[in-house]
């Protein structure tokens, strides 16, 4: 029977876990048992209760000290084993330094643009509601303001609904006139988002009625810029396009949807002057609790077929389709983007740790007397164990800081190199959760890569290291082996992606944008309507401009129209052939459309097809109209010359075709060309137009003459966003290439590494062999068939890794399908071709440690036996 | 390596009573552990923790050595290991002794303490 008086000792002994084992193999026991006696002696159940708590407070006092007394032992010791053994000390910090470097850099990308939540309350409950029309693929089009109005009003799945679109002011009164991006907002958007002004308020609903929108709220960046912080603005008037505007707040820069607007005011929307076939406002909903997104879209479907029905003419096959807004905001490609470079820079990882393994397996064996004697004078297997792991941490701990410098570097670098216009990169950098995922790392890959090393050199026992100085070995090692395949597999996969990637890059790079954009300088003027109020009014500046900048010497042409090509922005609406609806000859179809001054399509170099470009000569009377060559095959399946016929389009009006040009790609290089329709500048105007000018010199030389010419028709008007046409095709494949090039350092790296591994494995197997080979040769071996022996060893690892490889690379090859433009993800040259370069290195990595074997001579070798 | 006993001082009140306890016999833990009780009244009560962690301090350091043979076989629980106090330690814990002699003599000298009779 128990001694009711007896501790039940269980659990102090589990608390002495909180020991390191050494210290708990020493004393543990002993600790035990000067427990069990006080706590027997004790004369009342208080007194026992006392030495309960006394022990434990103990024990929470006393464990961690001995733990970090242990700790900084073997820190010291490893530091001093890592000094003794510079080479190899080095190339791990650098492997994992620059693994470490990598991953950190792509994870502050991924962290900043896709982890971290919109400044939205609520984000993931925010969608973006995109107008689609299935038939001609259009998928991620602005709806019009009826149509916004009727999704409020009809839609069950949202709390609520706003909408906004984006042009371009100027700002005068105080001080200089300036340039600056506004979004005009209905007043329910920042509300509905959750988004809190810094200073005054949002707008009021009834400032958001026509005749009642003489507000505004401004931007941090604005109240810095232009009225130095003061927060008096509030309350105050200014001039927006010549109209005054009370500042009733101030709104943080980053509004998580927009970066760059500086002006915000009220979309008050006149229904009387709006139609539906206008498609111009952005959509953002609040999903209704209760709701999912299917639900959500499925009541949207039902209002979309309503309004369909009621007004076939303009809404008959439109659809729309929710998107949740972070996925909006970043966008598809790019989220796809960054998910390939996390997952390639943490194979670059894996590859890394697989080669310190390697190395510390190299260097466990050299250590193995070591460990041996270490035992034998009374080590435990677990002390040594969390000695070597200690080794690691510190080994992965100095090459985790200096990764965190070249992460520091690299970040600084990639700021520069990012596209203009990357979403939500405001915040990028070495912040606390990339800090944290860096340190995470570094813990990981030092377990990750020190593991089995260790385990392995701790199971070592003095008999072992005895029989280890005895004869031969098969230099086989299959944890090495297994590692080396590993490694070249990894290897194979990121080499092929980048030479997929690189061959889309460089088609991408050779797509004809269907002009040409050498020699054009463009630069946006936006008419304020308070000093041009009609048509008539911004006619005449640009009826006075464009002679003035033709005549600059150096300008070849120019012209204005309604978009620069590739800027990703546009306009489309239903065209037919025939002069109206009452014509039966063809259904509508969707086009893109531009407003171009005579003299555009000359200065961007489109090629004309048939008939002609626009002449100073044609009226708005004439309606005259050139159309691509797309849309002409469109309009025309039969063959018909659309020269002299007539279209008419959705808002009922009918022009004459008089040229055919050859097909532009507005939407960007890697997209297909729209089938597009140009209006004559005669027939409309918008308030922002785009100047462009052709110069037999340097473009961007022509700058400051541009901005004279305008100045000297008009003072008050700034020109705005001048760049060159070569930068903006350029920004066009800005990401590609940032994409490509992260990844080829990614590739290269590895197969640095995956080489390393296989040459490390065959000049290890040489090492351990040498007493074999010697003998080989003593008995008539020649140095090829020796050579040969090595080498196959080294080569048929190199192959089952390189075979592993390219099975992984068929079977992940859709991940990359929608990055890649007109390569297939299997394309069987890439991966012959490939296959082939990486056989040749792989036999390379062996022959270099290989020539070893043949240099050894066999009789000093035995005699050292 | 030779250690000086000043350069040992001050000790730590635990660390002191260990050896004080250890000054007139060979004890083990539980031993030392009530002979400090005992001595200072229970002001002062080793946990076994505090009591392990000085007494690893103080092998490491050379001031105690453990015994390979228990002094008291017979009665004694042949588990228990038994420490001693090695030449280095006992002239440690007499620095240490003198170190609060001068203090205490000096506390007289101020008028802190009554003189002595």
């Amino acid at each position: 029977m128990r001694n009711p008086q007896k501790p039940n000792s269980a659990l102090f002994r589990a608390l002495l876990w909180l020991y390191p084992a050494d210290f708990r193999d020493e004393y543990g026991r002993e600790m035990s048992m000067v427990f069990s006696d006080r706590y027997c002696a004790a004369s009342s159940g208080g007194e026992r209760l006392r030495i309960c708590f006394e022990a434990l407070t103990g024990v929470l006092k006393e464990a961690p000290r001995e733990q970090l007394s242990t700790l900084s032992q073997d820190v010291r010791y490893a530091l001093r084993t890592l000094s003794k053994t510079p080479s190899f000390s080095f190339t791990a910090v650098v492997t994992l330094a620059l693994a470490i470097g990598a991953t950190t850099v792509i994870f502050s990308l991924l962290h900043a643009m896709l982890l971290r939540p919109l400044p939205f309350q609520n984000p993931q409950r925010i969608v973006r509601i995109f107008n689609t029309f299935q038939k001609l693929g259009i998928t991620n089009f602005t709806a019009s303001v009826p149509d916004f109005v009727s999704y409020q009003q009809r839609a069950r799945g949202f709390t609520e609904l706003g909408g906004f679109t984006s042009r371009a002011v100027t700002l005068t009164g105080d001080g200089q006139p300036d340039h600056a991006e506004a979004t005009v907002i209905s007043a329910n958007l920042v509300p509905m988002l959750g988004i809190q002004p810094l200073l005054g308020r949002a707008f009021l609903p009834e400032e958001d009625k026509p005749g009642h929108a003489q507000v505004a709220m401004i931007s941090e960046g604005l109240f810095e810029r232009r009225y130095g912080r003061d927060a008096a603005i509030v309350g105050r008037t200014i001039r927006v396009d010549g109209h005054a505007h009370t500042v009733v707040g101030v709104l943080p820069q980053q509004m998580g949807f927009s970066s760059k607007a500086e002006v915000w005011l009220p979309l008050a929307p006149d229904l009387a002057k709006e139609n539906r076939s206008n498609h111009y406002l952005s959509v953002l909903a609040r999903l209704k609790p209760g709701f999912s997104l299917q639900g959500a879209q499925a009541d949207l479907n039902r209002v979309c077929s309503e309004l369909g029905k009621e007004f076939p003419g303009s809404n008959g096959g439109w659809g729309a389709r929710l998107v949740p807004a972070l996925d909006w905001v970043v966008g598809r490609k790019l989220q796809t983007s960054l998910w390939v470079l996390i997952s390639s820079v943490g194979l670059l990882l894996l590859v890394a740790c697989a080669n310190i393994a390697n190395l510390l397996l190299t260097r466990a064996s050299a250590r193995r007397e070591e460990m041996s004697v270490r035992m034998a004078l009374g080590a435990s297997r677990a002390r040594l164990l969390r000695q070597m792991l200690t080794e690691n941490l510190v080994l992965a701990t100095i090459g985790g800081c200096a990764g965190l410098l070249l992460a520091a570097v690299g970040l600084a670098g990639l700021q520069k190199l990012l596209p203009v216009g990357t979403p939500r990169v405001d915040t990028l950098g070495l912040d606390s959760p990339v800090l944290l995922f860096a340190l995470a790392i570094t813990f990981a890959t030092s377990i990750l890569f020190g593991l089995a090393p260790a385990w392995l050199a701790s199971r070592s026992t003095l008999n072992s290291a005895l029989r280890q100085s005895g004869r031969t070995h098969s230099g086989r090692n299959p944890l090495r082996q297994s590692l080396v395949v590993g490694q070249m597999a990894i290897a194979t996969v990121l080499v092929i992606g980048t030479a997929l990637l690189l061959q889309s890059l460089a088609r991408l790079q050779d797509s004809q944008p269907g002009f040409r954009p050498d020699h054009v300088l463009v630069a946006s003027i936006s008419l304020p309507e308070g000093k041009y109020p009609t048509q008539d009014h911004a006619a005449a500046f640009y009826r006075r401009l464009l002679p003035e900048v033709q005549a600059l010497p150096g300008v070849t042409s120019a012209g204005v129209a309604s978009m620069t090509p590739i800027s990703g922005d546009d306009t489309s609406m239903t065209v037919a052939a025939g002069p109206g609806p009452s014509q039966p000859q063809e259904k509508p179809r969707q086009a893109s459309w531009r407003i171009i001054s005579p003299g555009a399509m000359e200065t961007l170099g489109v090629k004309l097809v048939r008939g002609r470009f626009f002449s100073q000569s044609d009226t708005p009377d004439q309606k005259p109209m050139v159309i691509s060559e797309g849309l002409a095959r469109r309009l025309w399946p039969d063959g018909t010359d659309p020269l002299q016929q007539q279209v008419h389009l959705g808002n009922g009006q009918v022009f004459n075709i008089v040229g055919i040009v050859g097909d532009v790609r507005h939407a960007g290089l890697a997209e297909e060309p729209p089938a597009t329709m140009y209006m004559h500048s005669s027939w409309y105007l918008w308030p922002t137009m785009v100047l462009m000018v052709r110069t037999s010199g340097d473009p961007l030389a022509m700058a400051g003459p541009l901005r004279e010419a305008v100045r000297r028709i008009d003072p008050d008007q700034p020109l705005f966003a001048v760049r060159t046409m070569s930068e903006i095709v350029a920004a066009d494949t800005a990401q590609p290439r940032l994409r490509t090039g992260l990844m080829a350092a990614f590739a290269l790296l590895a197969l640095i590494l995956g080489a390393l591994g296989v040459s490390g494995v065959v000049a290890y197997g040489v090492a351990r062999r040498s007493r074999e080979l010697a003998l080989r040769m003593a008995l008539g071996a020649t140095p090829g068939q020796v050579q040969g022996s090595v080498m196959r060893t080294g080569g048929s690892l190199a192959l089952l890794g390189l075979a592993v490889g390219l099975a992984s690379a068929l079977g992940l090859g859709r991940f990359l399908s929608s990055l890649l433009y007109q390569v297939q993800p299997n394309d069987p040259v890439t991966f012959s071709a490939i296959g082939a370069t990486l056989l040749v290195v792989s036999l390379l990595a062996c022959w270099v440690p290989s020539r070893r074997a043949v240099r050894i001579d066999p009789a000093a070798s035995l005699r050292n036996e | 390596m030779e250690y000086r006993a000043d350069s040992f001082l001050p000790l730590h009140k635990d660390t002191f009573h260990i050896l004080v306890s250890l000054a007139d016999r060979d004890r083990h833990g539980y031993s030392i552990m009530q002979d400090v009780q005992q001595r200072t009244a229970g002001k002062l009560r080793l946990s076994p923790s505090t009591l392990y962690a000085a007494i690893k301090r103080l092998l490491e350091q050379g001031l105690i050595e453990e015994l390979a043979e228990r002094p008291d076989a017979d009665h004694d629980d042949e588990r228990r290991r038994y420490y001693r106090l090695t030449e280095l330690g006992r002239e440690v814990a007499q620095a240490e002794a003198r170190r609060m002699e001068q203090l205490l003599a000096d506390a007289r000298a101020c008028g802190l303490l009554p003189q002595e009779a």
